[in-house]
């Protein structure tokens, strides 16, 4: 290129440049309009992959930050573990410092913290007093750590005369967890121990003293020197990793209860405990925040070559559930994603509709000048530069502009939406879908401008004025979108089914608005025409001058058929959305409530010597405030045992569970049981008649039971013998606040030792049941032996009778087996509520089975069947407290003690607990359950899709403006005509508004018709609704309600935009402006 | 004010029927023969022009005169290009427009054509200056690969008008707006300037200086002009005028010299204050004359007449 060439080129450049500014600033209102409905569209695209990412990002942190503390984090631990002695500690330790990280600077772990334990078991000072014996049933044996049988006691807790278990523990960063009450925390090469304020009440050791303990069997006794006494720390905090450390009180496996652990350094750790016991635990916290969706992939790989490498090395086993954790978070992400894709796809969708629609109108503008190209003889594509060149600038600049608005819109609203702490990222695929919706755009703008280059010069000096031609093209294409999206709306619809299976769900179904609302604001605005041509015969010559001006106008322009099809699909999204965000809020809160089971939720433990649902009936003197609960998790099935008095007013029971909380806990206490029969002396006496003559003679022994230890005792009462006789023995269990008489028991064993001998059928006549306290008279135990039915025999072999106030028995013994008389105080088979579950575990006569409290298997009998049981998973039986408590024979160490408040319980309730031995562990509350869920992420999900239905009405209104304001130019003629012709002001705007009543009537109507069909159809197949959780019936009903309110908001909300503009449009015209020519 | 109009680079030749040739110096000639335009509209065809003879000689200026809707602006739409005509030959010096392809009948507009039509916001691009419209009306030409025959800036110098050039043209007086879009017209040196209604909505002052410098394009450039015109005065100021009349040459006037013009059928439009003599549907006899003939309606026979014409001279369109 010549020099004068290169001039010439830049020149013509910067004209280029200038006509374009210049068209832009010329067509002012029409280019930001464009622009701004370009940057709508760019913006919604990029906006979903933002907000998408951060959702996730917030699935992600949720999920890790919701784990069990250590979940998340990487255990280290010796393959031998957990007696792989201090030996390993170096290297573990070595691995411990050296996790996987990403290398970008970032760390994933915390600094590792290395714990060494031993077990140990204090050794009693003095020695326990009389009655120390261990019971039948109370596991006797060696101590959890083999030590000598002479400190097997029975127990009595919160003495120093006792053995208790414990652990002595080294952990790197406990001083800086510890709260110091006396003392100091035990530090560098420290061997003191430091001990709770609770065991240091129990044992009674002051600060600088010392107790012996044992670290295991044949070790010699070691003193710990105490140095500090700690306030027992919370066990779920992180730092503790979910090992409790301050088990105070629990009963340990073997029968001994816990004092809290004894902290040390690991140098006193070592020093003082045998080196072989002590166990080392490497455990690097997962630093939270640290994680991002984008380091999925390599904090997998990562871990898993960490864990190849460690064990193929040192034999270290890495243990985390961090990858579990991960799969989890991707699978709500995966469905959240869909689901926000397509509620963005939706709004972009429409954005690019509206984008084409403005550009259909703003082409008309451009029209002159694109005749004005082809007047000087502009080649074909100099002439499409010209009509297109606005349009591409507009959405080219739109593109980063949306990008941008985009971003701002996500960071602005990311603290509301997401919380705290969620950062908001402009990802490459935001850039990319912005980038995409700005070439799509282009596309549309083009589609809309052309029919600027339509035809051309000739085509428009010959075109027939004032008649909208029906193309037979446009005819099939409306026909082939009507088609497809009622096709795809079909397969949508039937593809979809809510609450069966997770198969069935289908994120897709939010598409079904869109496309019904398509096909049918289409379908509206091709019969509408035909309508209104109906009502030209009433309304020409009645004197309705705008009305019959508007129908005309509506009947014969095309344009109004893009805005009505924009009405119905801004009106079906918004009726939709709201169906779709009520509905899913109700069912979530209604799920989330009834997982936590009651408006507040304790966990609780019990001070052992207490009755738990005595207790908390004490506490609540009400009965309407607080509900004891004991949960039963075994392998073969769940337990609900509920203070059924309290059914109706506690729990949560939503009305969907088919059977009112009253009738479900009258159903669940049983009738004609027999009251308990107390035992508090220390003898026992049973006045028993054998009738009948039976050798050798049969053992006679009673069983009580202790609730405040759950232990139960037998006491030999000796032979029973013909005749009437006394018969005593000395309860080897104290029941200080009382024991329960489990019943009497004979056993016979034939001198033969052939198998099945039978002997021949006595009658016992038991007359009196009997007690006394050591130095006391004996009293009669109101036994009700006069009435057979307020007895039973579980063994069977009996038959039971009345005789006068004895208890006849006609027993028929057998060789080697006890016959059993106890008092009907729980029903043969326990009263249960069922669920779909749990109901297919059936006994053998065909009622289910249920684990009691202390995990026996008790026969059940169904009372009824609900979808979901308050507080646990489907696989559960609900079952009255106060039988299960009867029913129990041993003790409750794996149940989960609960107290349920309702929304009556006083405020005072959690003191009154604590007077009453009922401590607060932990608390949930419905209402957080509630709060939690709305920050899930398929709840962020469809709240895009609520925004983007809120977005979609706020476009279509500024389309309606624009459409007005178009076309006042347009119209300015036909309007300054009329005035001429003595038609008012007023009338030409009522002309106006009727036009746009007409069509925004007319979408409305299909859209409110669309989203309705939709909702109903396709909200069942929306993912958010299937769930394996159990739970009452989905409720799918659309709300109504909520739905006018919407509706009629968006209606209001166009009207006032229909009479502003409409006051813009004829206010420009008058008679004077009818001599055009002016540009 | 006013300088001569001279080509940056004058044109290799004439090429009418070369439209992708060079710009020429001088005119060109267009000939209408028995040309017939019919507007399709729905349901019926409305008949535009029902057979038109027309030759303008190259470097002449011709006005066509006539009330609305007669089919004078057709007849300017044809010679543009912009339109075929439904029978009929219109011809641009050698080019038979029928028988060009609309790129051709486009670079024809680009090159050989300036076409200024009805209305000044139809010529100019309202929010650009004078020189960037100009360039854009040079555009099509460029984009064919000609040379525009004079820069923008000196076609405004030559116009006088070089004080307008970075004044957006909707900022300027109606009348200098006609000029920026006469301006346009020739922007690309056409060699047939066609300019329909150039006058309208303007006053008298205005329309005389577009008058003058449509007059004075012609006697420096010899770019052959037709304007379409309803103004009998502006139609006078052009040596010759052509009377459009229901779709027909109804005269044909020329340094003032009003002639009835017989057309290729043999057909004669009569003077409108003719036609209360003899109405429509009166029977005349033709009566030869020497030197020409008359028309004798019954009532008129004993020697009462009309004289039609006066013989083959002079012939429209052509100096006395």
């Amino acid at each position: 290129m010549t020099r004068g060439g290169r001039r010439q080129w830049a020149v013509n450049r910067r004209i280029r440049a200038a006509l374009l500014i210049n068209g832009l600033r010329w067509r002012g209102r029409s280019s930001v309009a464009m622009f701004a409905v370009a940057v709508f569209a760019c913006g919604a695209a990029a906006f979903g992959p933002i907000y998408l990412h951060s959702s996730d990002e917030l699935a992600l942190s949720r999920t890790l930050a919701g784990a069990p503390p250590g979940n998340a984090g990487l255990t280290i631990a010796n393959a031998s573990f957990p007696r792989a002695g201090h030996h390993s500690r170096s290297w573990l330790q070595r691995y411990a410092e050296h996790p996987p990280e990403p290398g970008t600077g970032t760390r994933w772990w915390g600094t590792p913290i290395m714990t060494l334990t031993v077990g140990l078991q204090t050794i009693p000072l003095v020695p326990s007093g009389p009655g120390a014996q261990v019971s039948a049933t109370a596991r006797p044996g060696p101590g959890p750590l083999g030590a000598p049988s002479t400190i097997h006691l029975d127990r009595v807790p919160y003495s120093p005369t006792h053995p208790y278990s414990g652990q002595l523990v080294a952990r790197t960063g406990e001083c800086g967890h510890l709260h110091m009450v006396a003392g100091v925390c035990p530090q560098g090469g420290s061997r003191g121990v430091a001990i709770s304020t609770r065991t240091d009440q129990t044992l009674g050791i002051p600060l600088g003293g010392t107790f012996p303990v044992l670290f295991g069997p044949h070790q010699p006794p070691r003193e710990l020197h105490v140095v500090g006494i700690y306030l027992p720390g919370n066990a779920s905090a992180p730092y503790w990793w979910g090992i409790n450390y301050f088990g105070f009180d629990a009963v340990g496996s073997q029968g001994f209860l816990n004092i809290d652990a004894a902290f040390t350094t690991p140098s006193g750790e070592l020093a003082l405990a045998p080196h072989k016991r002590v166990t080392v635990m490497g455990q690097v916290p997962y630093r939270q925040g640290t994680l991002t969706t984008g380091d999925v992939g390599a904090i997998r790989a990562d871990i898993a070559a960490f864990e190849r490498q460690s064990l193929t090395g040192r034999q270290v086993v890495v243990s985390t559930l961090m990858p579990a954790l991960l799969s989890r978070s991707g699978a709500v992400e995966h469905t959240e994603a869909t689901v926000v894709d397509v509620a963005d796809l939706e709004l972009v969708l429409l954005g690019l509709l509206v984008l084409y629609f403005v550009a259909g109108r703003t082409a008309a503008e451009r029209e002159p000048d694109v005749r004005l190209g082809e007047l000087r003889g502009f080649r074909s594509s100099s002439t499409i530069a010209v009509a297109l060149a606005e349009p591409v600038a507009i959405v080219a600049a739109a593109a980063p502009a949306g990008l941008l608005g985009g971003w701002l819109v996500a960071e602005a609203t990311a603290p509301a939406i997401f919380g705290g702490g969620v950062t908001v990222s402009v990802t490459l695929l935001s850039v990319g879908a912005a980038i995409a919706a700005g070439a799509v755009g282009v596309a549309a703008a083009g589609l809309g401008a052309r029919r600027s280059l339509a035809g051309g010069l000739s085509a428009a000096a010959d075109a027939p004025s004032g008649e909208i031609s029906l193309s037979r093209w446009y005819l099939l294409g409306d026909a082939a979108v009507v088609a497809v999206a009622g096709a795809a709306f079909f397969a949508l619809a039937v593809g979809g089914d809510s609450g069966r299976s997770a198969t069935g769900s289908n994120p897709l179904a939010a598409f079904a608005p869109g496309l019904l609302a398509v096909a049918l604001g289409i379908l509206t605005a091709r019969l509408l025409p035909r309508v209104l041509a109906a009502t030209h015969r009433w309304t020409a010559f009645s004197g309705r001058l705008s009305l019959a001006l508007a129908a005309r106008t509506v009947a014969r322009r095309r344009e109004y058929r893009t805005q009505l099809v924009l009405t119905a699909l801004a009106v079906s999204l918004a009726t939709f959305a709201v169906s779709g965000w009520v509905v899913a809020a109700r069912n979530r809160d209604q799920r989330a409530e009834l997982q936590v089971g009651a408006p507040r939720v304790l966990t609780v433990s019990v001070r052992s010597g207490t009755t738990f649902l005595r207790d908390v009936r004490a506490a609540d003197r009400g009965g309407t405030g607080a509900m004891a609960v004991v949960v039963e998790h075994a392998a073969d099935g769940n337990t609900l045992a509920v203070d059924a008095r309290a059914l109706d007013t506690v729990p949560i029971w939503p009305h969907d569970l088919g059977l009112p909380a009253a009738t479900a806990a009258r159903r669940l206490l049983p009738t004609g049981l027999a009251p308990e029969i107390p035992v508090n002396g220390t003898t026992v006496a049973a006045t028993i008649d054998l009738v009948g003559n039976v050798r050798p003679l049969p053992q006679l022994t009673m069983a009580v039971y202790d609730a405040d230890t759950q232990f139960s005792s037998t006491v030999l009462l000796g032979k029973l013998t013909p005749g009437l006789h006394r018969y005593t023995g000395q309860l080897n269990v104290d029941c200080p606040t009382g024991c329960r008489l489990l019943g009497l028991s004979l056993t016979w064993t034939s001198p033969s030792p052939a198998a099945g001998v039978q002997a021949p059928a006595v009658t016992v006549e038991l007359r009196s049941l009997a007690e006394r306290s050591a130095s006391g008279s004996w009293r009669t135990l109101h036994a009700l032996l006069g009435d057979a039915r307020a007895w039973a025999s579980p063994t069977g072999g009996v038959h039971l009778s009345s005789a006068g106030t004895a208890l006849a028995a006609r027993v028929s013994f057998v060789s080697g087996t006890t016959v059993t008389l106890s008092p009907r105080t729980v029903p043969t088979a326990v009263p249960v509520m069922v669920t779909p579950t749990s109901s297919s575990q059936a006994s053998g006569d065909g009622g289910p089975l249920l684990v009691g409290l202390d995990g026996s298997t008790l026969p059940g009998r169904s009372v009824g069947e609900v979808p979901a049981l308050p507080g646990i998973a489907g696989d559960a039986v609900l079952a009255t407290l106060g039988i299960l408590e009867r029913e129990l024979t041993g003790n409750m160490l794996t149940d989960t003690t609960e107290v349920w408040l309702g929304k009556g319980a006083p405020t005072s309730i959690v003191r009154s607990l604590q007077a009453h031995g009922v401590h607060v562990i932990s608390g949930a509350s419905a209402a957080a359950a509630v709060a939690d869920l709305a920050r899930s992420g398929l709840t962020l999900a469809y709240l895009l899709y609520l925004v983007a239905a809120v977005a979609a009405a706020v476009l279509v209104m500024g389309a309606t403006a624009f459409t007005l304001s178009s076309a006042a130019r347009r119209r300015r003629g036909e309007f300054s005509a009329l005035r001429a012709i003595g038609v008012t002001s007023r009338s030409l705007r009522r002309t106006v508004q009727f036009e746009q009543a007409i069509v925004l009537a007319a979408g409305v109507v299909a859209g409110v018709v669309a989203g309705a069909v939709a909702g109903a159809v396709a909200l069942r197949s929306v993912p958010e609704f299937l769930t394996h959780a159990p739970g009452p019936p989905l409720q799918l009903g659309l709300p109504p309600a909520d739905i006018a309110v919407t509706v009629g908001a968006m209606i209001l909300a166009l009207a006032a935009t229909v009479w502003v503009s409409s006051s813009i449009v004829v206010g420009g015209a008058a008679p004077e402006r009818l001599a055009g020519g002016q540009p | 004010m006013i300088g001569h109009l001279t080509r940056r680079r004058p044109a290799a030749a004439p090429s009418g029927s070369r439209p992708n040739g060079a710009p020429s110096r001088g005119g060109v000639a267009a000939h209408l023969v028995g040309v017939v335009h019919l507007y399709r509209q729905a349901g019926e065809d409305i008949v535009g022009l029902r057979g038109i003879d027309l030759d303008v000689e190259a470097g002449e200026t011709l006005a066509l005169l006539g009330p609305s809707g007669m089919g004078k602006t057709t007849v300017l739409r044809l010679i543009a290009g912009v339109m075929t005509a439904s029978a009929g030959v219109v011809r641009i010096g050698d080019a038979d427009l029928r028988r060009l392809r609309p790129s051709d009948r486009r670079a024809l507009r680009a090159g050989e054509i300036g076409y200024i039509v009805q209305g000044t916001a139809a010529n100019v691009l309202p929010f650009a200056t004078t020189l960037e419209n100009l360039w854009f009306a040079q555009h099509g030409a460029r984009t064919l690969g000609r040379v525009p025959p004079w820069h923008p800036a000196e076609l405004l110098e030559l116009l006088g008008l070089l004080s307008l050039a970075h004044v957006r043209v909707v900022q300027m007086p109606r009348g200098v707006q006609q000029l920026v879009a006469v301006a346009n017209g020739i922007a690309s040196g056409p060699r047939l300037l066609l300019a329909d209604e150039p006058t309208a909505q303007l006053t008298t002052s205005s329309a005389f200086t577009v008058m003058q410098l449509l007059l004075r394009i012609n006697a420096e450039l010899g770019t052959t002009i037709v304007m379409v015109t309803h103004d009998p005065t502006m139609a006078a100021l052009f040596p010759r005028v052509v009377t459009i009349r229901d779709g027909r040459v109804g005269a044909d006037a020329l340094h003032g010299t009003e002639y009835a013009v017989v057309d290729g059928s043999g057909s004669v439009q009569l003077p409108p204050d003719v036609l209360d003599t003899l109405p429509p549907n009166t029977r005349v006899r033709v009566v030869r004359r020497e030197g020409g003939v008359e028309l004798l309606s019954p009532g008129w026979e004993l020697g009462a007449g009309w004289e039609l014409g006066a013989g083959r001279e002079p012939r429209p369109g052509r100096e006395p």
